[in-house]
């Protein structure tokens, strides 16, 4: 190959690879047939090497943590005692709440909250790269899954899914995200709540904004979604590790998420329904 | 090198860098095992097949795994173009060649993702450029020399 040829071969390509950038960036609703057939032959392998890597390295993390599971153990017994004292109150407030439940009935009041459906599905490929912390699900458009659904895990908040395939779907982590989420903080009393958007994150910590004068913000409150925006309300989402601003009108905090992005090897999905996927699309 | 075997040899590094490289996260940072491939195979073989190789690998990773389609097939056909030129100036046996090749496939890599990341929107810094571009050069060149070391050991034994 000569050199003059070889340039022009690295132009061409340079030129192309930039409009497919632009074209891909964001997401797509749906992938090619090549894209499918590729995915179809690759999922099983991977999901076999994936599923026999994360076997090994639990094994190798028990084996290595044997000393932390003693310390780990009267944690949990603390924590165990407080939660079961925890539990006397939240029984009295569900009591409450049921009173409350039976009002809304009498003045047939009408609920936002439609039970959306919840898939699980296996991890199968993770972008092992060091800027962006995306993965590959084995579940995609043929088993209901929208574009913008949201990607919880028993711990609490994942991401969401941004493109999608018809028997896969690729995800990205809040890390990585540029949309915002809107939070709140977990607590019981009224007076201590605050609200609050994350706006951007950076080497793995989201850096949020909170919307209230003189909010009682403390390191290691936490933090989860406030239902605003296409995160439902309640997910867990991380802890505040650093109040870096607080001049009295704004405060702007730190988020360590909840959720170890490198050991996850199921995850469940939050379908959304396809108006409000296309809406968001639009968007 | 026979395109089917470019083929094969481009499913295996990008099966084991999307499944098994897990098990090789040194504080969450993992080796760039295709950059390694790269500047492995530009001292085995002509620009052809390096080229052929860079474009399978970063088509694979852009489909499945990132956020565009094209950052990774055009960071690795620069870092070839730029491996290739330079192969030639270099003593093959001297271990100074993969390392100087993996530190600036490394940094070319790295930039244009930070480049093309941040004109995306997406909040990328300085800093994690540095800390990226520092930890991968430290574990990609150590990888390298030891491929590097082995497989010429062994065909000067031959």
């Amino acid at each position: 190959m000569n050199t003059r040829f070889r340039n022009f071969l690295i132009i061409f390509c340079f030129i192309l690879l930039i409009i497919s950038i632009g074209f891909s960036n964001g997401g797509r609703t749906s992938t090619t047939i090549v894209e499918n057939i590729t995915a179809k032959v690759f999922i099983p392998i991977q999901k076999n090497i994936l599923a026999f890597s994360n076997n090994i390295s639990s094994k190798v993390e028990s084996f290595s943590n044997i000393f932390v599971y003693k310390t780990e153990n009267e944690q949990l017994k603390k924590e165990n005692k407080r939660l079961k004292n925890k539990l006397k109150d939240a029984k009295l407030s569900e009591y409450e709440l049921k009173r409350l439940d039976k009002l809304k009935e009498s003045l047939n009041y009408i609920d936002n909250r439609k039970s959306n459906e919840i898939l699980t599905s296996n991890i199968i490929a993770k972008n092992n790269g060091n800027w962006f912390k995306t993965f590959l699900i084995n579940a995609g458009k043929n088993q209901g899954i929208k574009k913008y659904s949201v990607v919880i895990s028993e711990n609490g908040l994942i991401g969401k899914i941004y493109e999608l395939g018809d028997e896969y779907s690729k995800v990205i982590t809040i890390v990585d995200s540029k949309s915002k989420i809107s939070f709140e903080n977990l607590t019981d009393n009224l007076d201590d709540k605050y609200q609050g958007v994350i706006e951007t994150s950076q080497n793995g910590v989201l850096n949020a904004k909170v919307y209230k004068s003189n909010p009682n913000v403390e390191k290691g409150d936490e933090i989860i979604t406030s239902g605003l925006g296409i995160y439902p309300k309640g997910i867990t989402i991380g802890k505040v590790v650093e109040i870096t601003k607080n001049d009295g009108f704004l405060l702007e905090l730190k988020i360590k998420p909840i959720i170890d992005f490198e050991n996850l090897d199921k995850v469940m999905i939050y379908t959304i329904d396809r108006k409000k996927s296309e809406w968001l699309d639009e968007k | 090198m026979k395109n089917k075997y470019i083929l094969f040899w481009a499913i295996c590094i990008f099966i084991i860098k999307t499944t098994l490289l897990d098990l090789f996260t040194f504080s969450n940072f993992h080796p760039n095992i295709i950059l390694i491939t790269i500047v492995y195979f530009s001292f085995k073989y002509d620009f052809k097949v390096v080229f052929k190789l860079a474009i399978i690998l970063g088509l694979l990773q852009d489909i499945f795994v990132s956020l565009f389609i094209g950052g990774n097939i055009l960071a690795y056909i620069l870092v070839t173009f730029f491996v290739c030129n330079f192969e030639t100036v270099f003593n093959k046996r001297s271990f100074i060649s993969p390392l100087f090749l993996i530190t600036i496939s490394t940094i070319i890599y790295n930039m244009i993702y930070f480049v093309l990341g941040n004109l995306l929107g997406y909040n990328l810094t300085v800093s994690q450029l540095f800390s990226i571009v520092s930890l991968g050069i430290l574990f990609n060149s150590i990888i390298q020399i030891i491929i590097h070391r082995y497989f010429f050991k062994k065909r000067v034994m031959r």
